[in-house]
């Protein structure tokens, strides 16, 4: 009996470690691993008071060494590619198990109300889901309203998912940080600002003085976008801290046909005693310019340092903080 | 449900835990494995589960009038019954398309166009199996080599008996149904062997036999594009895929049986090292070539027939073999293929001419024509068609491919270890025939065997295909 089960006893550390290992070195490479693992290095060293959550739109257009200065505090940035808000408040649960800030920044759009349905979608909420462990009811949750069985045990173990990629992996150097070229990008607490300009530069010439709202009766605010915003603000104000809800600016905003979305989501947020600063109608104020995207969608350097100085102005003059 | 899925992942587990929970109570324990046997083979389609049943019930019927019926008139009669419903089930799902097709053909033949049509008729899975595991009890009976059962219980067990009721092995009733009558105790050794079949079994076909399906497909669904050395490979890969495949369907079978107490007879046995076509059927499929044997060589009269009728009765079971295998002109063409050979041999040694394959030389030179002879028949089996297969032959010796290796739906990497696997299942076999491995990796130290089914398990998770839906089909599902 003695040998039974030490042999079950050997099999199972043999088999989990290897596991454990595995999982490891079949996880992708990629920046939110940076931005995770240097988050938590950081509030092991003190309080973060101000972190920013959403999805690249985040972490390309706000700052923290900026705000830093400006609004003399410590402050982070969380967003995280492509990143829908049906998942940011488990990114939210999940830093607040280490750090418990007094002013909590998300920043919406549109796109990143909706659920994500494409595979491409489907596969930036992986990179977020990765920091939750697989032992969270609400991860699971979460995951049940947007994937489908099948895809259950490539969410929740990277070996799976990624285990024909096998001649790619290096089994040696396990950890997935990943190299950031400093010569096109900056990279300090989770923002990553890029040094490119936007190609497209005549195409959104007008974008300052663009402003056609045709449809202002359809609604984008659907009954999922507003679950996901209101379940953000209780687990965030559950926690104690502030929160402020922004957009950030997008050369596509002043030429879209229907921006009834921004109306939509102030009213909302009123309704739940949360300020609101749309940064699309700011553009005067920060100075921007089309030279400051590096894309349609994303500030690129310059034009991050102009968002960040106004926002952190704004905090400060609020007394946010 | 198939033994790669996650579905079966989930059911095998909790059936375990309840199957040896009440393994002292044999009633209990049969209606566990029945009520479990069908909730796998209803998984595919409910409807399936009106034909087994029925298969079943027929049988259990009918054995029982035979062995109480004194008059031989009437014991024929309730055997041709049961050869009726149960033949009529198999030829109706599994031939009755191309019967239809075949008839139209031969019309056209004769100037008489008519028009093409077909019924939309779905193949039950496993059906060619499990018919002939009932129909050998009630020829048992009639024979007077088995008693019936009087227990229903486990004979609808016997039938539907979930580890090999889809791709056999096709037991007979003189081996498996006592075995429902008996109580199993878990016993620790007889579960590690079992779980070390599963794995390899697994391994074979979820890393090997995937793998190698990858490019087999795209060149036999692509013929037209391919010539020379990119058909050669694509027949020599099938020929590994579909042995992986199906003898690892056979070793999940036997191995999952084990675990359960029960005991299954041996499907294969390293047939690639065989140097003759006679000795590869001794050691492929070895369940279906003996099946052949007992119910329908034999009855033709067998060897003690004369000389010409043996080779007549030896190319018939070859012929209805391949026409077991599928609903095709393709099939029966590897079935004579190998009929024909058979024939020869059998003529090569009644008369005493036929070489001694046993000197290490000719041992080789003979192990590789037979290779080389099954990869030949392999190639009607695959092909999509019989103008494919022609196709195939034509252009087997044109060596002008523009394609190359790299391009024929795998990865550099991939084809690399697609040839590094197949040597080291060589490599397993060869050894094999010698000592047994299953043995030998049970008596290793602890720490090595431990490491070694760690090993296996993780090549199937890393290594394995695991198909467009999560999980690929046994090819031996379709026969």
């Amino acid at each position: 009996m003695k040998k039974k089960i030490l042999s079950i006893a050997v099999f199972v550390v043999l088999f989990f470690g290897t596991f454990y290992y595995l999982n490891k070195a079949f996880s992708s490479e990629h920046h939110y691993v940076n931005t995770i693992e240097d988050f938590k290095k950081l509030s092991k060293e003190t309080n973060i008071d101000l972190v920013f959550y959403g999805s690249s739109h985040s972490y390309t257009a706000y700052n923290p060494a900026v705000f830093n200065k400006i609004c003399n505090t410590v402050s982070y940035n969380l967003g995280s590619d492509g990143l829908r808000m049906c998942f940011t408040d488990l990114i939210l649960e999940e830093s607040l198990k280490f750090t418990k800030p007094k002013l909590i920044v998300l920043e919406v759009y549109d796109a990143s109300l909706t659920l994500p349905k494409t595979d491409k979608a489907k596969g930036y909420q992986l990179r977020a889901l990765d920091v939750i462990p697989n032992y969270s009811i609400a991860k699971w949750k979460k995951i049940s309203e947007v994937y489908g069985e099948d895809d259950y045990l490539s969410i929740a173990f990277p070996l799976i998912r990624n285990h024909d990629k096998w001649n790619e992996v290096n089994y040696i150097n396990v950890s997935r940080r990943q190299e950031l070229d400093s010569s096109k990008q900056l990279f300090y607490n989770g923002f990553i600002g890029s040094k490119k300009t936007i190609k497209e530069v005549g195409k959104f010439k007008d974008f300052k003085i663009q402003r056609i709202i045709k449809d202002t009766t359809k609604s984008q605010l659907g009954r999922v976008a507003k679950k996901s915003i209101q379940e953000f603000l209780y687990k965030a104000k559950a926690n104690g801290s502030k929160v402020l809800v922004i957009s950030s600016p997008d050369l596509r905003v002043p030429f879209k046909k229907n921006n009834y979305f921004f109306s939509e989501l102030e009213a909302l947020l009123e309704k739940n005693d949360t300020p609101f600063l749309n940064l699309n109608d700011h553009y005067q104020e920060m100075d921007l310019e089309v030279k400051d995207f590096r894309d349609p969608g994303h500030l690129n350097i310059n034009g991050a340092n102009k968002a960040s100085v106004f926002l952190a102005n704004y905090i400060k003059e609020n007394e946010l903080l | 449900m198939l033994f790669n899925s996650i579905d079966f992942a989930v059911f095998f587990p909790i059936f375990f835990l309840l199957y040896w929970i009440v393994a002292k109570n044999l009633r209990l324990r049969n209606i566990l494995i029945l009520s479990s046997s069908y909730l796998f083979y209803g998984w595919w389609d409910w409807r399936f589960l009106l034909l087994i049943i029925t298969s079943s019930l027929v049988d259990y019927i009918v054995g029982n009038k035979i062995y109480h019926t004194k008059n031989d008139a009437i014991k024929k009669r309730y055997l041709l019954l049961s050869l009726l419903i149960n033949l009529g089930f198999l030829v109706y799902f599994k031939y009755t398309n191309f019967f239809i097709d075949s008839f139209i053909k031969a019309f056209s033949l004769f100037g008489n166009e008519v028009d093409s049509f077909s019924l939309n008729i779905i193949l039950p899975v496993g059906i060619s199996f499990y018919t002939f595991q009932t129909l050998s009890y009630t020829i048992d009976i009639y024979k007077g080599k088995l008693k019936p059962t009087k227990n229903p219980l486990a004979f609808f067990s016997f039938v539907a008996f979930f580890p090999q009721l889809v791709a056999g092995p096709i037991e007979r009733a003189s081996h498996l149904l006592p075995q429902f009558f008996k109580t199993h105790t878990f016993k620790y050794e007889i579960f590690k062997k079992g779980m070390f079949l599963v794995a390899f079994g697994l391994f074979k076909k979820m890393v090997i036999a995937d793998r190698l399906a990858i490019l087999v497909n795209e060149v036999y669904n692509n013929v037209e594009v391919y010539s020379g050395m990119d058909l050669w490979i694509a027949t020599v890969f099938f020929a590994f895929q579909i042995y992986c495949d199906f003898s690892g369907y056979s070793d999940i079978a036997i191995g999952l049986s084990r675990m359960m107490g029960f005991d299954l007879m041996k499907n294969f046995d390293t047939p690639y090292f065989s140097r003759s076509i006679t000795e590869f059927w001794r050691r492929w499929h070895i369940s279906l070539s003996t099946w052949f044997r007992d119910y329908v060589y034999i009855p033709l009269g067998g060897s003690k027939a004369k000389e010409y009728r043996v080779y007549a009765n030896l190319f018939i079971v070859f012929v209805v073999s391949g026409l077991w295998h599928g609903a095709a002109v393709t099939f029966i063409i590897w079935g004579f293929i190998h009929g024909v050979i058979i024939v020869i041999e059998k003529a090569l040694r009644n008369h005493n001419i036929m070489v001694n394959r046993d000197k290490p030389l000719l041992s080789v030179y003979f192990g590789i024509q037979t290779f080389l002879i099954v990869c030949i028949a392999w190639l009607f089996f695959r092909a999509n068609s019989f103008d494919d297969s022609l196709y195939i032959i034509h252009n087997l010796f044109s060596f002008n491919s523009q394609v190359g290796i790299i391009k024929l739906g795998l990865a550099e990497p991939e084809i690399y270890l697609s040839f590094v696997l197949i040597f080291v299942l060589l490599v397993f076999d060869y050894t094999h025939r010698r000592y047994n491995v299953a043995k030998i990796v049970n008596k290793a130290p602890l720490v090595m065997r431990s490491v070694m089914y760690v090993c296996i398990i993780f090549s199937i998770v890393i290594l394995g295909v695991y198909g467009n839906d999560g999980v690929s089909e046994f090819i031996y599902f379709q026969f």
